[in-house]
């Protein structure tokens, strides 16, 4: 038995601890997802606790307890999909603080460097929802294109496929002002 | 494998390992074709630039406040004691009110309102016009 089926047993027999413990062990995962979906801090907050509000109404409901973090990350997904963001084009990414570490070594190619990353990132943020999505998920939570497909409910190919357009679209926006 | 059909597989190759045999036959073509060698590598660029972008941490103190934030919305969501009193004394009444309904006379003798109806002065008269006419009536359609 796995440590999440365990404290999922103990949470459905009352105890609250255990509950307590998966919030432990997941809360950064989904805040992220959340924090890079969303692109501001009190979205990503609000909507990474609402997931984990549903989790705990519902957890009952969930028989295949083994993939209880896929479940829980399916229900931030669909939390975020649906929350409408307050900010555009937001802080989710500390780019600014970046920039200011390299002030103490100026370097041109690296200056050069932070302006893609600049433009990758406003690129990503444009990104239609799913294809940000699946871009983040496989970018950042290095999942396999299946396991995606279990959180967005898309089919395999459908994740290729928007995983396919949005780098294709990431690469047109810079090729646009850098002529790769 | 050609270079359409390596364009179609490259931006999933570049992200990192899949199961799959296509990943061989990728790696055969891009050995030999400048072209899709150029495409993959801009790909790379691209995937390796996003992966590279930290996201912001909120901080120590958000993280310690996490969890205890979450239980007061997990109390907040819980119906408060005035809300649960309420809640029962309306469940009460509605269940006084049922019965006293089915307890009620009309339903327990099975009358209703129209079967106690007076009848009006109308269907009165029109009743006592046809007991005077009745014999004529009878004539009329049965004959002898």
């Amino acid at each position: 038995m796995t440590e999440d089926v365990r404290l999922i047993e103990e949470f459905l027999q009352g105890s609250e601890t255990a509950f307590n413990r998966l919030v432990n062990k997941y809360s950064k995962k989904v805040y992220y997802l959340a924090l890079r979906l969303l692109c501001n801090h009190h979205d990503a907050e609000e909507a990474s606790q609402e997931a984990f509000l549903k989790a705990y109404g519902s957890l009952k409901k969930l028989k295949e307890k083994k993939y209880f973090f896929t479940w829980l990350y399916r229900i931030t997904y669909n939390v975020c999909m649906t929350q409408k963001t307050r900010v555009k084009y937001a802080d989710s990414l500390d780019l600014a603080a970046e920039v200011r570490d390299l002030r103490a070594g100026y370097h041109i190619e690296r200056i050069e460097r932070e302006e893609l990353r600049g433009r990758v990132k406003a690129l990503m943020e444009k990104l239609p929802k799913q294809q940000k999505a699946v871009f983040i998920m496989r970018i950042y939570d290095g999942m396999k294109f299946e396991e995606i497909a279990g959180v967005t409910g898309l089919s395999t190919g459908g994740v290729k496929s928007n995983f396919f357009n949005a780098v294709q679209k990431i690469k047109s926006g810079v090729k646009d002002q850098y002529e790769l | 494998m050609n270079c359409k059909e390596t364009n179609k597989y490259l931006a999933e190759y570049a992200s990192g390992p899949e199961e799959g045999n296509l990943r061989a036959e990728i790696a055969a073509h891009l050995k030999t074709c400048s072209k899709c060698s150029g495409e993959y590598k801009e790909i790379c660029l691209i995937i390796k630039t996003a992966g590279s972008l930290k996201t912001k941490n909120p901080g120590k103190d958000f993280w310690e406040g996490y969890l205890p934030a979450l239980r007061k919305k997990m109390e907040n969501k819980k119906p408060g004691l005035i809300k649960r009193i309420a809640a029962t004394v309306s469940v009460a009444v509605l269940a006084l009110f049922s019965v006293a309904l089915l307890s009620s006379p009309l339903i327990l003798t099975g009358k209703t309102q129209k079967s106690d109806r007076l009848v009006t002065e109308d269907e009165k008269a029109m009743l006592e016009g046809i007991e005077e006419h009745y014999d004529e009536y009878a004539d009329a359609l049965y004959g002898d």
